[in-house]
């Protein structure tokens, strides 16, 4: 087992330029090539950019929390947010928005870049964007393969 | 984000540093009207220190690009790294952004 690395963002703009510098680091940490890393940091990026655009803004004291975990052949991360979800059942995935219009593509990337990507309800109010990257063989990174600590189906 | 503005005759040239998504989007869409508000019709943005960018900078891209059209100018972008090249790929944005090498073959096709 590896343990999972977790960090609450209160939900401002400040927090997606953090955000982002975190999971530059990560990426290029966990990846074994540049293009795996920076697939990584996009996807990230999509989801937290998502949970701050929709996510619950008014009350103050609502949190955008990161979980990230790697093990020998795969990243699994969530993005949970308070507030608005991240998507509808209605998404048609194959397709991408007109090419003029200016939102829109983010959920799709992050559907073509990944290897699993589930959405999660939690009681009344709380999303989870989960999502699982192929990794290949890291044996630098990690001597064991196996889950991660602390992290389980149903968050 | 970075912006460095410079112009050769009525060519606006963007050279964009940093990353591109939303912390950045309405910086980079401010810094192109201003270019537009000078007449300039031509624009490029120079894409070489650019090391990330998102849907949302695609959005801020697609909106800049309606900018231009509707001002009957035309916009180009030059120097994409081969990972920002492959999510204009991913998204088909390759269809509406005329793409260039670098800044020379960019304005010699104007």
């Amino acid at each position: 087992m590896t343990d999972t690395i977790r960090i609450d963002f209160p939900v401002t703009m400040r927090s997606v330029s953090l955000a982002d510098d975190l999971f530059k680091v990560i990426a290029n940490n966990v990846a074994s090539d540049a293009k795996t890393a920076f697939n990584i940091r996009i996807v990230l990026s999509e989801l937290f950019s998502n949970a701050f655009l929709y996510g619950d803004k008014q009350s103050g004291n609502a949190m955008i929390e990161f979980k990230g975990c790697f093990t020998k052949d795969k990243f699994v991360a969530s993005i949970i947010n308070d507030g608005g979800g991240f998507a509808d059942n209605t998404i048609e995935w194959n397709t991408f928005p007109s090419l003029l219009e200016e939102s829109g593509r983010g959920i799709k990337i992050i559907k073509k870049l990944c290897d699993k990507l589930e959405f999660r309800k939690h009681g009344n109010n709380k999303f989870e964007a989960y999502i699982e990257i192929s990794m290949g063989t890291r044996e630098q990174h990690v001597s064991k393969a196996g889950g991660c600590n602390g992290y389980s189906e149903t968050v | 984000m970075d912006i460095q503005k410079r112009y050769e005759g009525d060519i606006a040239v963007l050279a964009l540093e940093g990353r591109l998504d939303l912390t950045s989007a309405s910086t980079l869409k401010e810094a192109s009207k201003e270019a537009l508000a000078r007449d300039s019709k031509k624009v490029i943005l120079n894409m070489d220190k650019v090391d990330f960018i998102n849907s949302s900078g695609l959005g801020a891209l697609v909106s800049i690009l309606k900018e231009v059209r509707n001002s009957h100018g035309s916009m180009r972008l030059t120097n994409l790294a081969p990972y920002v090249k492959e999510i204009f790929d991913i998204t088909q944005l390759t269809n509406i952004f005329e793409i260039c090498q670098d800044e020379k073959q960019a304005i010699s096709s104007f």
